[in-house]
Formats: structure tokens, sequence, C-alpha cells
């Protein structure tokens, strides 16, 4: 007589294996039609944006292009025109956002931008960069106290895109805000690219309690070469806060000035300072002085 | 075509395709004939197999940056004296310096216009 137990074990065991053979097919087949499904809508995506460049190179040639209404096509020339107009200065750029704002895209741009969805506002903000030839920043502004950080940080690239350094203060503010602040490295490369021409435009991030805005100010200084900024960053230098007297370090020897040597020696002079900061300054003081100071 | 330029060869080499592709579109309606490159040792591939008459080189790109391609133009005789104009997003001052030193002939910052672009052009396969 078989022994049940035994032959009901052999069964289940038998079901069990049958199962994982059958669930590891339907993943392997699942991961395949993924990829393919993925690779198809990725071919698709290559094509119209072929296609929407190709549009693109018409209109800035000034030839009569009319945008087509269907959706995926609109998309796509959306994004690529967003991405396009960043590459573009002068007559090229205006063309362009005269084009976008003829055909809708920038009426689009602003709707986008009052949307519920966070992605969206930010994707509506980079394209009411790519329709922008005037200096109408104002809705760009007003993303910059969105409620959500992505969108925020969408609108502080596109504002920087736009390359106006009137935003610059504006930028300083969002970075400094308690409610809904805008992340210090985007507003930092935003400034870069906005690229003002005085430290003056800094202003509020000097005297920021915020030490990572102050320190930023610093660093947007010296690496836009704002010679304006020697005598800020020479009291920057001697700022309780480690990185704030180290970026100000780095951006002195930037400038290159010989005057700041003496700030950052008289700093120097204080026991209490973190070996990196020590470094920093005695790299800064090098450079300015072509002398060494003993440590 | 281009007022006053006969049919010219030029290399773009430039891994942002949106701008390849329009700087090439933009010579090839001045009547020129264009190659495109997307990474620095294709390029250089490239400008060796047709010595063109013109290269339009990017900075950062992978494999071989724009400055050590127009380094190995200029150390090599056969192509030292193609004109080399560089269209970066570098724009600070010791870049400039750098590319200058490097033998660059042009220097075109990003964003850039297309008709700075054909007007630089022209004057280089005019010298």
């Amino acid at each position: 007589m078989p022994d049940l137990s035994t032959a009901g074990a052999e069964s289940l065991a038998a079901w069990l294996l049958l199962g994982s053979a059958v669930l590891v097919v339907v993943l392997v087949v699942a991961v395949l039609v993924i990829r393919v499904l993925r690779w198809v809508a990725d071919a698709a995506d290559q094509r119209r944006s072929t296609w929407a460049r190709e549009v693109l190179f018409r209109v800035l040639e000034g030839d009569d292009v009319r945008a087509p209404w269907r959706r995926a096509r609109r998309h796509a020339l959306a994004a690529t025109a967003a991405r396009l107009s960043t590459k573009l200065r002068g007559a090229d750029r205006a063309t362009l956002a005269t084009w976008l704002t003829q055909e809708g895209f920038r009426q689009h741009a602003v709707e986008m931008m009052h949307s519920q969805v966070a992605l969206t506002r930010a994707r509506g903000a980079r394209m009411f960069v790519a329709c922008l030839a005037d200096r109408e920043t104002r809705p760009l502004l007003d993303l910059l106290g969105d409620r959500d950080v992505r969108v925020r940080s969408a609108a502080a690239r596109a504002l920087g895109e736009c390359g106006i350094d009137t935003a610059v203060p504006f930028l300083v503010r969002a970075a400094q805000s308690d409610e809904a602040p805008l992340p210090v490295s985007v507003a930092a490369m935003s400034i870069v690219h906005a690229a003002p021409r005085s430290a003056r435009s800094l202003g509020l991030a000097w005297q920021s309690d915020r030490p990572e805005v102050a320190a930023m100010a610093a660093e947007v200084a010296g690496f836009l070469h704002l010679t304006d900024a020697r005598v800020p960053l020479e009291h920057a230098v001697a700022h309780d806060d480690p990185a704030v007297a180290d970026a100000a370090a780095w951006s002195l020897a930037r400038l290159g000035d010989p005057r700041s040597a003496t700030p950052i020696e008289k700093r120097l002079r204080k026991h209490d300072l973190p070996v990196l900061t020590q470094r920093s300054l005695h790299g800064a003081y090098a450079e300015l002085h072509h002398v060494r100071l003993e440590p | 075509m281009t007022k006053g330029v006969s049919v010219a060869r030029v290399v773009v080499i430039e891994d942002d395709p949106d701008i390849s592709l329009l700087v090439a579109h933009k010579l090839r309606a001045g009547g020129h004939d264009v190659e495109v490159e997307s990474d620095g040792r294709a390029g250089l591939a490239a400008v060796v197999a047709s010595t063109p008459d013109l290269v339009i080189l990017d900075w950062m790109m992978p494999r071989m940056n724009g400055i050590e391609v127009c380094e190995a133009m200029r150390t090599d005789p056969t192509l030292a004296s193609i004109p080399v104009l560089m269209l970066t997003a570098k724009a600070l001052e010791v870049d400039l310096e750098r590319a200058y030193a490097v033998g660059v002939d042009e220097y075109i910052q990003k964003p850039f216009s297309t008709r700075e672009l054909m007007v630089r052009v022209t004057r280089l396969l005019h010298a």
C-alpha cells in the first residue's frame, strides 16, 4: 500500500515546481514585452524628434510652416523647441519664440503652468521659456514660489536659460525662502547661466542667515569673475561658517587682486580654524601673494 | 550657396544632435559638403580621412575632447593648416586663452547665433 502522505508531498512539490516554472516564463515574457514596447516607444520618439527638428530648422530658415494639431506631434515639437531654444540666441531665438507664440504653444505653456499636476507645471515652465523672445518673465518668477520643489527648480533653470540677469535677485530670494526654498545648487547654476555682470545682483545673499546661501554667493562671484565682489568676499573670508570662508577664499584667488591677501592673512592668524579652511586660505594666499605662509 | 564662397568640405564634431544637425543644415543650405561626428575620436578619424577645408569643434565631448582633437591636428603636418572653429559652452576667459593657445582659429560661445556662425565660417574659408 503506498504511503499517502509521501504521495501528497510529491504531488505538492510537483505543482510548486510547475507553478515556479510558469511564473519564471511569465516574468521572462513580461520583461521581453516591456523591452520591445519601450524600444518601439523610443523609436517613435526618435522619429518624432527628428521630424520636429526638421520643422524647427525650416522655421529658423524663415519658411512658412504650420504646426500640426496631432497631440503627439505637437508634444514632440514643444519638447524639441524647449531644448533647442536654450542653445540659440539673437535672431534665431526670436524667430523660434515668435513662431511658437503664433502657433499657440505659449498659451498652452501658460495653461500648463497653472495645472494641478506638479510635473505638468514644470514642463510648462520649460515650454514657456522657448516662447520668450522678450523679457516677460513674470509667470516664471511666480513659479519660484510654487508649493512643489520640482516646479520651483524648473522655473529657476528656465530663468537661468533665459540669460536675464534681472532674475538674479529673485533667485537669491527664492533660495533664502523659509516656506518654499529653492535648492541652493539649482539657484547657483541658474545664476551662473543668467550671468549677472555685477556682484550687486547677489545683494541679499551676502547677508543671508543661511550659510549655504552666503557660500553660494561667494562661489558664484568667483566663478563669474565679478571683480566688484572683492570687498564682500573679503568680509566673507572672516565668516564663522567654514563653507562660506572656503568659498570666499577660492573666489578671491580667482579674482587675483593682491589687496585680498591682507584679510586672508588676518583670518589665518586665528587658531581655531578647521584644517580644510586653513588649506583653502593658505592656497588663496599663495595664489595672491606668491608666498606661502608658515602653517 | 553663401555669396562668394565656393563649396567647402566641413567636418562638424559635436555630441549634441540638436546643435550638430542645425549647424549641418545651415552649412548644407550654404552649399557646403558636411560630415557630422558625435565624439572627438571619430571626429579626428574623419578629419584625417577627408582633410576638410574647415572643422567645427565642440569642447566637451566623449572619448576625446575638442582641445585634444585640435592639439592632435596641429601636431600633424597634413592637418595643421586646417582652420578650426570652436563652438562651446565654456565661457571663461581662461577657456578662451587655452583654446587659442592650442591653435583654435575662431571661438563661438553657446548659446550661439547661426548668423554669427555663418559669418565666421565664411571668414575662415576665405582666409
